[in-house]
């Protein structure tokens, strides 16, 4: 069997959008499955993309080198456009300016006869070339859910993203620190954890692992901790590798994901529950909460500093029920069903 | 410098250009700079096929992530509208330069018309352009505008002095 996985990207920038296409590549080559990546580039401003649309629906990818491509997986938007007759999606989000986060702050297009003009065509296109896949899979229940509100399309599966099979993640020892994996970012809310610290046990310590785009925000974040006269419990790694990833969230006492209304669970929750780790989340952190179940395999609490605090306190005092919610977050994995077999299965049946 | 190298060229295939893409990144990693490789799918077999394939890399936005340079080696990558464009011409549609136009059928004399004429649109907006060969840049030498065209031969290793000379030109 020829799949091709096409995708859209930002040239330079590595994400969940790209991991993905190589994981699932990947995993596809060790199961003796043909496989090539196509990654195109893509601008998401509003004004742009009809055009880009345009061209990726220009693009046939029915043969290639004058052999048949068997499937096509088509997984960021809106690469479902490129023309194929045997297409399955695996959607990730849409261009949320143009869907749920209309008429937001969080909006990046104008109400204006040009913003709603160009908002209605990017829900026409997603409606018209989602329908022409054979099958259409979404890697969360809400992402499955605004296809539906939005779209009038009803996913076939949720097919959870997996980590790779060879990942490093590995239990540990329940150290005397909590960790924050993530990209530094506003909507991470990296913030609410130092606020939080405040409140903690004064042994309690919280390690924030990562880099960000906005230097502006890194700066915040520090200033922070420096006026909260946090720096002897709270510390930033920068940007780290994965083996150095791997050995902090195996010496972890539980991991922190604190994003604001995400489509999906986010990696360093995965890679908290292959180490047997629980992961505290926030009652609006979207993704998150398809996996981790309040007192199970971690917590569920409040977006607010003495509420997240408590969490983390109770992980950090009382090690044996935190090693209770690892061994569970481990068998959530499973549970959910979050597994390469199944994805493959799923988009090459 | 944030540099994104454009090819385009069939799938599950692996061409000469290609390779020297792989090569020309690495060269230009080792040199401190960041690499972006981009791969636009690219069907040639099918001749009424290749305007929209054109159209498509000229919609496509191959300057996103704000690259300090473009730099394209292969036919139709570079009719992107890139600022920063600069081409290393590997390849190109050889077949819409053969002189027995007479030969051919009506579909096939048009559509080596708009190869052309896109060449010539195209190569004489970007900032520098190199062939590959000389046969290449003989039949570019045919196009209105662009004048003398310099020839730059692809090393075949990844012996950094090979490639030194190359990259003093793309990058100047």
């Amino acid at each position: 069997m020829r799949v091709v996985i096409a995708s859209t990207f930002v040239p330079f920038i590595r994400g969940g959008g790209t991991k993905i296409v190589e994981d699932l590549h990947r995993e596809l080559l060790r199961r003796g499955i043909e496989s090539e990546t196509v990654l195109i580039p893509f601008r998401s401003n509003w004004r742009d993309i009809a055009a880009q649309t345009a061209a990726i629906r220009l693009l046939d990818l029915t043969q290639s080198g004058g052999r048949e491509s068997d499937r096509l997986i088509a997984i960021r938007t809106p690469s479902y456009a490129i023309r194929h007759p045997n297409k399955v999606a695996w959607f990730i989000h849409h261009h949320r300016g143009a869907y749920d986060l209309w008429g937001t702050p969080w909006c990046d297009m104008p109400d204006t006869p040009e913003g709603r003009h160009r908002r209605d065509m990017m829900r026409r296109s997603d409606d018209l070339y989602l329908r022409e896949c054979r099958r259409v899979f979404t890697n969360s229940h809400i992402v499955a859910g605004r296809v539906l509100e939005f779209n009038g399309l009803r996913p076939n599966d949720i097919l959870y993203p997996p980590l790779e099979s060879d990942h490093l993640f590995r239990p540990g020892p329940f150290g005397d620190y909590l960790l924050y994996v993530s990209r530094l970012n506003t909507i991470k809310r990296q913030t609410l954890a130092i606020e939080a610290m405040a409140h903690t046990d004064p042994d309690v310590k919280l390690v924030i692992a990562g880099t960000g785009d906005d230097a502006f925000y890194a700066a915040t974040l520090e200033a922070r901790v420096a006026e909260l006269q946090l720096g002897g419990r709270v510390r930033f790694t920068g940007w780290i590798s994965d083996a150095e990833k791997a050995e902090l969230t195996a010496g972890c006492c539980g991991a922190l994901y604190l994003a604001f209304d995400e489509d999906s669970y986010g990696y360093s929750t995965l890679e908290a529950f292959h180490a047997r780790k629980p992961v505290i989340t926030l009652a609006d952190s979207g993704g998150s909460l398809e996996v981790i179940e309040d007192g199970y395999n971690g917590s569920v609490c409040e977006p607010e500093p003495r509420a997240l605090a408590e969490a983390m306190n109770h992980l950090w005092r009382d090690r044996t029920d935190g090693r209770r919610r690892g061994d569970n977050a481990y068998i959530s994995l499973a549970r959910c069903g979050i597994d390469w077999d199944r994805v493959i299965e799923n988009l090459t049946a | 410098m944030r540099i994104s190298i454009i090819t385009a060229s069939a799938l599950f295939v692996r061409d000469a250009v290609g390779a020297t893409a792989e090569l020309l990144a690495e060269q230009l990693r080792g040199r401190g700079h960041a690499v972006e490789r981009i791969a636009i799918p690219f069907e040639a077999k099918a001749l009424g096929a290749i305007p929209e394939q054109m159209l498509a890399c000229k919609l496509l936005e191959l300057s996103t992530g704000e690259p300090d340079l473009v730099i394209a080696l292969q036919f139709p990558a570079y009719l992107s509208r890139c600022p920063k464009l600069r081409v290393w011409l590997l390849e190109h549609f050889a077949t819409a330069y053969e002189p027995i136009e007479g030969g051919r059928d009506r579909e096939t004399r048009i559509i080596h018309g708009m190869i052309r004429a896109a060449d010539a649109a195209s190569l004489n907006a970007a900032e520098k352009i190199f062939a590959g060969s000389e046969p290449i840049a003989g039949r570019l030498r045919t196009l209105q505008g662009l004048g003398f065209i310099d020839v730059l031969e692809a090393p075949s290793g990844n012996d950094p002095s090979d490639w030194d000379a190359i990259l003093r030109r793309l990058l100047d």
